[in-house]
């Protein structure tokens, strides 16, 4: 076992750490906020890839440049699901919230899969082709264009969350929802807003993921479990912590598959999701 | 002694049940020559089974399980590799898949059950996904190639038959057993106990109910429900792999039956398999072209259904008609 | 430890509490807290919010495990960091705060589900019916309760103030050696005070039933207690008689400092 290997498995680990860090963060902040577990989030990335594949695959527009309008129209569909669909099971019992987002993921899974078939789909991508080498470890533009993406996106959404009062007020929602009110926050619209934000994210994600994975339309299921576990380890409720969960979970994953085997990668994972969750439900970061 | 069905109040429901129960028990008959409606039929008693052994952990106690997929898988693996290496006859391999699925999750229940809700439900996930990744690489019972099991039909003692209709009456033994048991516990203390569980697991140990105690009883007999459905279905298929019986999208329809039909009551899985189940297997023919697809966005359309508008399932829908008894 | 006053023979107290501390945190509720209540008495526990009252209660049923001291049970049983239930079967009942019936069970289910469960066996419980002795038992209490007319209906049915009846009622079901009640009286019209309060001494006189009550509401406390104890930030300011802790300045006090 050379050093270059256990690097390049870190490096890679660190790539793909920033992608589960941006899943993962929209379904913190939708969990910490409303308390809804949405199965769904799987799914919504492999939507947001779909349409990023789309746009270039018929328009010829690179993921980089769809990607402005693909978020904000992802905003638009995180606000619809919210006003449409989940506002009428919060606070119905964990079951029903649970298997709601489960019918949406089901959905969504199996429509596109209808539409477009279990195939994999590859984008060709000028833009971000080929890779840089620093030493032994190569590093691939796109992942690398995606860590930067991803960090910009994260700061950008931790810049709003502390400093606007949109974002306090989303923050002191997912506090106390009755102390928010009383402060004069209207939590229906906080509601919206962080769906739409929550999903907003995971399109980002899945926009860049588009640029070096495959897309296909049983993807989500992968990445459900991964931003599962990321949350879980890094805390539920808290958004630090799923930037820490994600990055840490995509080291252990791209770690374990280098010295296991690759097919045995996400064994690891979940044995670090219920390791944390028998030992340490909270997660480092979390409030519950 | 309360439970949700009392039959002697309502002779109308009585009779129904036994007049549905008589026509399942000859309808083989006229079907000889159908043997697709006859698997629709085997698979409905199929679910039903996986159902009720839901309904018990999930409706009942309240723990959302969504591993009971992997005892199904336990059961099968269990009395196949028996029968692959020791030529043992499923009948007894039946039993040995059911006391290795109650040991797991005894296991996994006492592991799991300090967990609340949510966190309860995605650790079950996180359990059951990694379990198929586990077999899926696992030489010694197939991995990823699966088992065949060997052909001796026909014949009683390997439980193995070219006929549907054997298995049609097996299946539809084990559904009623399922049912039956499920309704005793409905009508006794247990059954009571389980629900204040459900509704309140704090208040309940604070009444000096062994809620710990309870919900692994509860696990552990949902398990073995789901490990002998698992063995006899290997037998019925002839061949399993980790991706056909460790899908998590079995536990999925297992719980979406009983929230469709009325969750925490005996009859509800019964509607609730005895419509989603022809109906997911009819469109999955009809609507060919797309393959899986079209039942699972019929099931997600209908669960949202209910959700949204329905919460408390179809069996509720049909009580609140007038009485006419 | 010092016991100024009491019984002479520790196995009549049904409840000793010996230097009980807990913490969360950084905070501390109760704070070496000693007391005793014997058997057959009404003894109150009064405090401003935040004092440690359901604190104490919680530890004494389990629902927290103390950071230090202990709790005995009629004289020689140790509770101290046992389960819930086991200490529930032991004896102990108790009731909330906030009424806590089961909502989808009936009123006589919520009644059935306080039997004693010692020595029940649990296999048999998945065959077992309740015998017509405890679903009489159960008719009865709801009857001395004056909610008998409810059996069938939901507990999240009734109203508030049937369900502390309701809860009062369960809390006698498994024939307890000691009932604590936490705010039995908070939320409820005047009359069903009345009332609630004249069942509790009913019982004690009836069924030698002993309480150990929280109280906000001080004519009940001061009319119902035979001796009152007072808690202050997590200590134990006053015990005496309902006369002495009337008149105590330290009391009323901590009710005007806040917390």
């Amino acid at each position: 076992m050379d050093l270059s290997y256990l690097a390049q498995a870190i490096v890679n680990g660190i790539m793909m750490g920033g992608v589960y860090a941006l899943i993962a963060i929209g379904l913190s902040l939708i969990w910490g906020v409303m308390e809804i577990v949405n199965f769904a989030h799987g799914d919504f990335l492999m939507v947001a890839a779909f349409f990023s594949y789309l746009f270039w695959a018929y328009l010829g527009f690179d993921p980089l440049v769809s990607m402005p309008f693909i978020v904000v129209l992802f905003f638009f569909i995180g606000f619809a699901t919210q006003k449409f669909v989940m506002k009428r099971v919060m606070g119905a019992p964990t079951l029903f919230t649970i298997t709601a987002t489960f019918a949406l993921s089901l959905i969504l899974r199996y429509g596109f899969f209808i539409v477009f078939k279990p195939d994999y789909r590859v984008i060709r991508n000028p833009l971000l082709e080929g890779s840089f080498q620093l030493g032994p470890i190569s590093i691939p533009t796109a992942k690398i264009v995606t860590l930067l993406v991803a960090i910009v996106t994260i700061s950008l959404l931790f810049s709003f969350l502390k400093y606007t009062k949109k974002g306090k007020a989303i923050r002191a929602t997912a506090q106390d929802r009755e102390v928010a009110t009383s402060l004069g926050v209207n939590v229906n619209n906080i509601f919206l807003l962080t769906w739409g934000l929550g999903i907003a994210c995971v399109a980002v994600a899945g926009i860049m993921l588009s640029t070096f994975y495959y897309v296909f339309p049983l993807m989500g299921a992968t990445f459900v479990l991964i931003a599962f576990a990321s949350v879980a380890l890094g805390g539920f409720g808290s958004v630090h912590g799923a930037v820490f969960g994600g990055m840490l979970i995509g080291i252990i994953q791209q770690l374990g598959g280098a010295f296991a085997s690759p097919a045995l990668k996400d064994v690891f994972v979940f044995i670090a999701f219920i390791l944390v969750l028998m030992v340490k439900p909270m997660g480092f970061f979390g409030k519950y | 002694m309360q439970g949700v069905l009392d039959f002697s109040k309502t002779p109308i429901q009585k009779i129904a049940l036994s007049l549905a129960l008589v026509m399942l028990l000859i309808l083989p008959l006229f079907l000889k020559n159908e043997p697709y409606l006859l698997h629709v039929f085997i698979m409905t008693f199929v679910y039903l089974s996986l159902g009720q052994a839901w309904n018990l952990i999930g409706g009942y106690a309240g723990q959302l399980s969504f591993a009971n997929h992997i005892f199904f898988a336990l059961g099968a693996y269990t009395s196949t590799m028996l029968l692959l290496r020791l030529d043992l006859t499923p009948w007894v391999g039946s039993l040995a898949g059911m006391i290795v699925a109650a040991l797991v999750a005894y296991l996994l229940g006492f592991q799991l059950f300090h967990l609340k809700g949510h966190y309860f439900a995605v650790a079950t996930i996180a359990f059951a996904e990694m379990m198929k990744i586990v077999f899926l690489n696992w030489r010694g019972v197939g991995a990823a190639y699966g088992l065949s099991l060997p052909l001796k039909m026909p014949s009683f003692y390997f439980l193995m038959w070219r006929s549907k209709m054997p298995y049609y009456y097996i299946f539809f033994a084990v559904a009623v057993f399922s049912t039956l048991l499920l309704y005793l516990i409905d009508r006794h203390k247990s059954g009571m106990y389980f629900r204040s569980i459900k509704q309140d697991e704090e208040g309940a140990e604070q009444k000096g109910i062994d809620t710990r105690y309870y919900k692994l009883l509860a696990f552990m007999l949902s398990a073995v429900i789901c490990a002998l459905v698992g063995t006899l279905y290997a037998q019925y298929v002839l061949y399993i792999d980790p991706r056909s019986t460790m899908d998590i999208m079995i536990s999925t329809k297992s719980i979406l039956i009983v929230l469709f039909g009325g969750l925490g009551n005996v009859l509800g899985p019964v509607l609730g398999a005895a419509i989603l189940v022809p109906l997911g297997e009819f469109t999955r023919v009809k609507l060919g072209g797309g393959g899986q697809g079209w039942d699972y966005i019929i099931y997600g359309l209908f669960i949202l259904m209910i959700i949204l508008y329905q919460p408390k399932g179809i069996y509720d829908l049909l009580q609140r008609r007038p009485k006419y008894v | 430890m010092i016991y100024s006053r009491g019984a002479p023979n520790m196995s009549d107290r049904s409840l000793e509490v010996r230097a009980l501390t807990k913490r969360f945190g950084g905070l501390t509720a109760l704070d070496e807290v000693s007391l005793y209540v014997n058997r057959g008495e009404i003894v109150g526990l009064i405090g401003p919010n935040g004092s440690g009252k359901t604190t104490l209660f919680n530890c004494v049923t389990g629902l927290l495990k103390p950071n230090s001291g202990k709790i005995f049970f009629l004289g020689g049983i140790d509770l101290t960091g046992k389960s819930p239930h086991t200490i529930i079967q032991e004896g102990v009942s108790r009731t909330f705060q906030i009424t806590r019936v089961f909502p989808s069970l009936t009123v006589i289910e919520n009644m059935l589900v306080s039997i004693s469960h010692k020595n029940e066996s649990k296999i048999k419980s998945l065959y077992e019916g309740n015998s017509a002795h405890e679903a009489e038992k159960a008719k009865e209490l709801l009857d001395f309760v004056g909610i008998l007319e409810l059996s069938d209906q939901p507990g999240g049915e009734l109203s508030y103030g049937q369900q502390k009846l309701l809860e009062l009622a369960s809390s006698l079901m498994q024939n307890p050696k000691l009932i604590l009640l936490d705010e039995p009286t908070a939320g409820v019209n005047p009359t069903l005070i009345n009332k609630i309060v004249n069942r509790i001494q009913e019982a004690n006189r009836r069924f030698r039933m002993t309480f150990f009550i929280i109280e906000h509401n001080m004519d009940v406390i001061m009319n119902i207690s035979m001796r009152i104890y007072a808690l202050a930030t997590g200590k134990i300011l006053v015990e005496g008689d309902p006369e002495k802790v009337r008149n105590c300045p330290e009391v009323l006090e901590s009710y005007l400092g806040g917390d």
